[in-house]
């Protein structure tokens, strides 16, 4: 015979099982419907994550909360404003595309040829004769892959007939385009195509400045797409830390009485040490990057693509191992596409600046595994390398750039529930 | 501004700043200054407190904590009874005490993770109030004057015990001396 009370655990289980899978159904199908807002809501919710010590602090230091909230989200905000206007301001429109292709074409086969000896129908010296062979169709390769398509090109000519009318043709980068189309001709042979004539690419129809490829429409509303979407950062900011603890609290009210403390312990110590990994690294990485923005700026790089370069490095000094080649190959390719510098210093070489990129990519992971690290990281969560390796190549393969830059973290956050999982169970005599 | 606007601009700010205290929350406040840990915190001390605490329903017969395992919060009873019984192998439980509303019990928690020295059994339907260890140092380092009222209480609800402890442990030997 059934006991009332057992009926009642059985409508309990019932219910609980019922609205559990409904509530799981409803997340996930949210979720999905929502996932152009994951991203900016990660990001509000990392800013907010990372500023919570500094709301401690400044309540401890006699600020009150909503004026420290506000602060915090004034400069949040502004911190975001100012970036996305200083990355818009360097992003070339579409004609600026193109004469970037052309600038990267044709001082990579100058730098190219120079390190075989081979510029001016010179016959190669030692590394020609030794890696010539090998290095030659893997250049060919290159250039296949940045030269301009026919109707590029045709692009190209038009902009810039329009902005400098008959003296386009002596612009220093339209003669770079011309050297660059001879030695694609002289490459290619008769896969090259018929090639363009000048005047008539520049009588063709349409929108001079190049950047036609998509209607205006199409443009404003995908600005405005993406303003929509990215405000949800600064509000989750905001309201998470407005919160002083109810969203913890309704999610642990969930919990069975049974795991009650153990919950709390685990989400305690979890919290701790994820906060200390991820403050730590970000604090890291944004060492880094200001160390590589001021060696690229003595050695003579513009202020904005220093610290836009500098920027790029810090963030992608998260990603171990992958992380310094990316501020590398960016450092780089900025030395091989600009001309002009002024270094601060006297023996800087403005002509061998590919070394100097090296050298400071050199000293800003110097002094991040000598200094940086030890400090800052050092009672943070450690990984074994072979974890961290099959951690960032895992990244890459499902979700890019972005799963290699998140892979490290969310292993962390994975060890650290499971490690804290797995011990306090065992205290709390569960297992 | 007009009166209107003015109860709009009002309900937003409050809205945001949470300026109009939740009943509940004002109810648990309630109880908590009836707690003598907490009886030297202000009013506006108690709604901070309010919010940390965790609010927990227990059947009877079900344990708040049990012996042995690592203390990690205080309970405060609300409404109902705990029991503290020291468990036997032969299922006659030994009961220490029995805490009603406005009661607290595992206060060492807040101090260190020992574990329980003994148990606490819902004798009756029971709803507690936790109030967690790693909260209380939150609150030790955000608003350390709150931090600082409450662990002095606790110093002196501790002192209070030792000296009952040693009045009788001073008692039973003096009978045991004749």
């Amino acid at each position: 015979m059934v006991s009332p009370l057992t009926d009642r655990e059985k409508r309990r289980m019932w219910v609980l099982s019922v609205s559990g899978v409904l509530f799981l159904l409803t997340t996930l199908a949210l979720v999905w419907a929502l996932r152009a807002l994951i991203l900016p809501s990660i990001v509000g919710a990392l800013g907010a994550y990372l500023c919570k010590p500094l709301l401690n602090r400044m309540k401890h230091r006699g600020v009150s909360n909503s004026l420290a909230i506000v602060i915090l989200f004034a400069a949040f905000f502004l911190i975001i404003m100012l970036l996305s206007k200083q990355i818009q301001s360097i992003i070339p429109d579409n004609a600026g595309k193109l004469e970037l292709r052309v600038r990267i074409q044709y001082r990579l086969n100058q730098k190219f040829s120079q390190i075989l000896g081979i510029e001016d129908g010179g016959k190669g010296n030692m590394v020609y004769n030794m890696l010539g062979r090998d290095l030659l169709p893997m250049m060919d390769k290159v250039n296949s892959a940045i030269m301009l398509e026919r109707d590029e090109r045709k692009q190209f000519i038009r902009s810039y007939r329009l902005r400098f009318d008959d003296s386009f043709l002596e612009q220093k980068y339209f003669q770079y385009f011309l050297a660059n189309v001879n030695a694609d001709k002289e490459r290619m042979g008769s896969r090259y195509g018929q090639p363009v004539d000048l005047d008539a690419a520049s009588n063709l129809e349409g929108d001079p400045s190049g950047a036609n490829a998509k209607p205006a429409t199409s443009t404003l509303t995908k600005i405005g797409n993406l303003i929509s979407i990215w405000l949800a950062a600064p509000f989750v900011f905001l309201f998470l830390l407005l919160d002083e603890g109810e969203i913890k609290k309704n999610l642990v009210y969930l919990v069975p009485n049974r795991y009650f403390e153990m919950v709390l312990t685990v989400l305690d110590n979890v919290d701790d040490a994820i906060g200390k990994y991820l403050r730590g690294t970000m604090l890291e990485c944004s060492l880094v990057g200001f160390t590589f923005f001021v060696c690229l700026w003595v050695v003579g790089f513009e202020l904005k693509w220093a610290l836009l370069i500098g920027l790029v490095a810090g963030i992608s000094n998260a990603i171990p191992f992958v992380g310094p080649a990316i501020g590398l190959v960016v450092g780089m390719s900025y030395a091989l596409v600009v001309e002009n510098y002024e270094p601060l210093l006297p023996f800087i070489d403005p002509n061998s600046m590919i070394l100097w990129v090296t050298i400071s990519v050199l000293i800003a992971q110097g002094l991040d595994n000598a200094v940086f690290q030890p400090i800052v990281l050092g009672s943070a969560v450690s990984l074994h390398p072979l974890v961290v390796i099959i951690g960032v190549m895992g990244g890459s393969i499902l979700l890019g750039l972005p799963g290699m830059l998140f892979a490290i973290p969310t292993i962390v956050v994975v060890k650290v529930v499971v490690g804290t999982l797995f011990s306090e169970m065992k205290s709390y005599r569960i297992i | 501004m007009s009166q209107s606007k003015k109860q709009v601009f009002s309900a937003f700010w409050d809205n945001i700043f949470q300026a109009e205290e939740d009943p509940r929350k004002k109810d648990v406040r309630a109880v908590l200054g009836q707690v003598p840990m907490f009886s030297e915190l202000s009013r506006n001390e108690l709604r901070k407190l309010a919010a940390i605490i965790h609010e927990r329903r227990y059947s009877q017969g079900e344990a708040l904590f049990a012996m042995g395992t690592p203390g990690a919060a205080m309970f405060i009873v609300r409404a109902g009874l705990v029991n503290i019984v020291i468990p036997k192998d032969d299922g006659n439980d030994l009961t220490l005490a029995a805490l009603g509303p406005g009661s607290f019990l595992g206060e060492l928690a807040l101090l260190d993770d020992s574990p329980r020295s003994a148990s606490a059994i819902a004798a009756e339907d029971t709803m507690a109030m936790a109030f967690f260890r790693s909260d209380l140092n939150r609150l030790i380092e955000t608003d350390a004057q709150i931090g600082s009222k409450i662990l002095k209480s606790l110093a002196l609800i501790i002192g209070k015990r030792l000296k009952a402890t040693n009045e009788q442990l001073f008692s039973s030997n003096a009978k045991k001396n004749g």
